[in-house]
């Protein structure tokens, strides 16, 4: 056991206490702010603040009531026009950006006439417009109705088997399991490429020959994995705390953030879920690290098979628009995309505990039959130079058989 | 020449012979087109049954227990089937016929609702949806149809709750474009699916085709081949070799790509009916151009870090830093084709590192004015040009043979001796 620990040390030593490995820990963070502080930037500079204007043949709308919108200052300006054509000869002019005909039939027909030079306004500037006409809608109703009936009903949804409880108020229920798989997506992989490099460079530069002298494959292998999971969770360990920080700070500014939790549910979740997915990666990339010659030969074959492991985030859409789904479903219980789809969807519902179960214990069969299987290719293939273990090598290496 | 020339066929050959290269080059790009062309057709789909008003469709919703704490519902709206909402007198009530299975979710609307508007919904298994329009409907479409319920109520008028939902739905719009601008009458489900496929294909070709020059120079000074081949080649042929090697090797996957993807488009659009895209003249052209020069500037990036790093796990986190100028167009893909003239859009099109793919997925889903394109291509070029001229001064024995680890200072040293 001291040998195992020695290796568990030295390798997250090695890992952790490098610049390197805080500037990348922090860079993606800090790059993903700046790509989200770019596209909000860059809307608000590309917004078109000019006027909106109206022709009201259906005698609703009063020019007046735009006063009565909520921050009505910061809103787009809406203008009357009497008629058509002076509205288009406005627009040709550049003073309005576009404008709306009501005609007769509204609201009785919600079939409007919308005119714009190039390009429809943004919805920014049409949300201005729907507030404004549902400000004349409900003018003649007392102010209490009318302000519910603008500002809609508060729903909290609630699952009665487990608890749960889903809200329009609580945004970061919805979104922290989102941005949270990003982090455990960047920490597994980059670990699991560490792993790879690891054990094909100390084979490529034979320095497993000497280090086998002294510690068995287990211990080695064994204490690799342990070492880099532990530099995994430092990685972790520091997103928590930045968010951590980071809601603190933000609370005071943004509503929506004063009523978060700390969800304890998720991260139960994630942590079943983590670590035998964390073994399964490290034991295909010991395996694939065994069986190659080079370090690029075997990023080829595993930049191939992280495929499987990231599949999920392309079904993004697919997971916001139907979360139940038989090909989500599917994904859930696939060992190698369980981890990833069970985190999005923690943020859109109830996963049922039955496929949450049998994920789980397909993904644990799945890790420790992958890490029984990396032990033998690894005896196989780690002093083997000069030729990489072929793909019967390694069923026979598996099968125990001589290859 | 002839060093060059046998450097050039000697990285050819391995990549070639590499199977994941081949699995990139055939079976990704199918991958991702399918799936985009998967969510965009979908996403047509989902729109067309979206337009329906609200109410729609109600028949196939099972009953819904109602408890209506501040009785506020005392009539349906034209529609709401009158056996919908199952009554009961209390939450408990509620729950005990939720948990014998006689209905599948009911709502408690509270006695305050005007004031404090809550709603609370109990289901078993929630899913939310973000596929529906405005997070109310998103919440379950019940809560949508509650809404319109209460509304109704509320208001006495079944027309002024309809226009509330959407007061001004552009589905229902007719739209009079004054000044179209070119290219208007495109299909704007195959302009998505260009805004999202040509991403995809510049963030490939780009990246993969300088990660393998970069993996190729740190693998030969791993595995010290580098000392072999400074004594019959020199820096600057072996430089010359790689880069003209690689840049095969992607023309080889542009080729592959240009082809199977006019194929795909053509056939798949027929197939879909989503009608043909046309490009704009010299498309071809400008991509090939931008493809060039980008290529170019993030070979020389990548061969510079290859030559720095002293194994492939540095190296590779180079890649993490080319791969950040190229992800808001793949992030944004669809705002290129809402808004092409945006501020995003020019931004992004003219900033050098992410210019090649940007202004490409531009020009596949809009025009662009001529000086933009120069613009945005001669700053590529010139970015090119600096990158090579550093990549030259980095790529010398005393990098290859060294195994000193990256580091900063020696970055800075190096750059400072080239100039």
């Amino acid at each position: 056991m001291r040998n195992f620990w020695l290796i568990a040390r030295n390798e997250y030593l090695n890992t952790v206490v490098r610049r390197g490995f805080l500037i990348l820990t922090l860079a993606i963070p800090l790059g993903m702010a700046a790509l989200i502080g770019l596209s909000i930037a860059a809307a608000s500079v590309g917004e078109n603040n000019q006027p909106l204007g109206y022709v009201d043949q259906s005698g609703i709308l009063d020019p007046a009531l735009h006063r009565a919108m909520s921050d009505a200052d910061e809103r787009v300006q809406i203008r009357e026009f009497d008629d058509v054509e002076t509205a288009q000869a406005a627009l040709e002019r550049g003073e309005i950006q576009a404008f709306v005909l009501f005609p007769e039939t509204y609201p009785g027909s919600l079939q409007t006439e919308l005119f714009y030079q190039e390009s429809p306004p943004d919805d920014g500037v049409m949300d201005d417009m729907n507030e404004f006409v549902r400000i004349n809608l409900l003018s003649s109703l007392p102010a209490g109705v009318q302000e519910r009936l603008l500002a809609g009903p508060s729903v909290t949804i609630h699952d009665v088997d487990n608890g749960r409880t889903f809200s329009q108020d609580d945004v970061v229920q919805i979104v922290l399991p989102f941005v949270a798989t990003f982090f455990f997506f960047f920490a597994t992989m980059s670990s699991a490429g560490y792993m790879l490099s690891v054990v094909a460079g100390e084979k490529e530069n034979r320095t497993v020959e000497v280090m086998l002298t002294t510690v068995t494959p287990g211990q080695l292998i064994g204490g690799k994995t342990i070492g880099l999971l532990a530099a995994s969770l430092t990685q972790l360990a520091i997103y928590v705390v930045a968010a951590v920080i980071g809601l603190q700070v933000a609370a005071p500014y943004v509503p929506e953030l004063q009523g978060a939790t700390m969800p304890w549910g998720y991260l139960g979740m994630m942590a079943l879920f983590f670590f035998p997915s964390y073994a399964l990666i490290a034991g295909i990339m010991v395996a694939i690290g065994a069986a190659v010659t080079e370090v690029q030969q075997g990023q080829q074959i595993a930049g191939i098979l992280n495929l499987l492991f990231v599949s999920p985030l392309f079904l993004l859409p697919l997971i916001f628009e139907n979360p139940g789904s038989p090909v989500v479903t599917a994904f859930t219980l696939f060992p190698t995309t369980a981890f990833l789809t069970t985190s999005l969807r923690w943020g859109l519902g109830t996963v049922p505990l039955w496929q949450m179960g049998l994920s789980w214990v397909i993904l644990v069969a799945t890790a420790l039959a992958a890490i029984w299987a990396a032990a033998r290719i690894f005896r196989a293939g780690m002093l083997r130079y000069g030729q990489p273990l072929s793909l019967e090598g390694i069923v026979a290496a598996v099968r125990g058989t001589t290859g | 020449m002839r060093n060059i020339w046998l450097v050039i066929k000697h990285d050819i050959g391995v990549t070639l012979r590499q199977r994941s290269f081949w699995v990139l080059t055939l079976i990704m790009p199918l991958i991702m087109i399918g799936i985009n062309a998967y969510y965009i057709i979908g996403d047509g789909d989902s729109a067309d049954a979206g337009q329906s008003a609200p109410g729609a469709d109600l028949g196939a919703l099972p009953a819904i227990g109602l408890v209506d704490e501040g009785n506020l519902i005392e009539a349906l709206p034209e529609g709401v089937p009158p056996d919908l909402f199952v009554p009961f007198g209390d939450a408990e009530a509620a729950r005990a016929a939720l948990k014998a299975g006689e209905i599948d979710e009911y709502v408690v609307i509270s006695p305050d609702y005007v004031a404090t508007g809550e709603i609370e919904v109990y289901d078993q298994e929630v899913q939310i949806s973000l596929d529906a329009e405005g997070p109310l409907a998103a919440f379950g479409g019940e809560a949508g149809l509650l809404n319109y319920v209460i509304g109704y109520n509320l208001t006495g008028d079944p027309q002024v709750v309809a226009a509330l939902q959407n007061p001004v739905p552009l589905w229902a719009a007719e739209t009079h474009a004054m000044a179209p601008a070119a290219g208007d009458g495109r299909n704007e489900e195959l302009a998505s699916l260009m805004a999202s496929v040509v991403p995809l294909v510049y963030y490939f070709l780009l990246l993969m085709g300088s990660s393998y020059l970069m993996r190729s120079v740190v693998a030969e000074k791993e595995n010290r081949t580098a000392e072999v081949l400074l004594v019959s080649v020199e820096t600057g042929q072996l430089l010359a070799g790689k880069i003209v090697a690689m840049s095969a090797v992607t023309l080889i996957q542009v080729v592959v790509w240009l082809a199977g993807g006019t194929f795909v488009l053509r056939r798949g659009a027929d197939l879909l009916a989503m009608g043909t895209l046309d490009l704009p003249p010299g498309f071809v052209v400008w991509a090939v151009l931008f493809l060039i020069f980008g290529y170019l500037l993030f070979a020389s990036i990548m061969v510079a870090g290859g030559a720095l790093a002293n194994n492939a796990r540095e190296g590779g986190q180079l890649t993490w830093l080319l791969i950040i100028p190229l992800m808001p167009t793949l992030m944004f893909g669809e705002v290129f084709v809402q808004e092409p003239n945006g501020t995003l859009s020019v931004a992004l099109s003219l900033f050098p590192f992410s210019a090649p793919s940007a202004m490409v997925t531009r020009l596949a889903v809009g025009s662009v004015p001529l000086w933009q394109i120069v613009l945005s291509l001669a700053g590529v070029a010139v970015c090119a040009y600096i990158f090579l001229r550093l990549a030259a001064g980095f790529f010398r024995a005393g990098n290859l043979l060294s195994q000193e680890a990256f580091n900063w200072r020696r970055l800075l040293t190096d750059w400072q001796g080239s100039r």
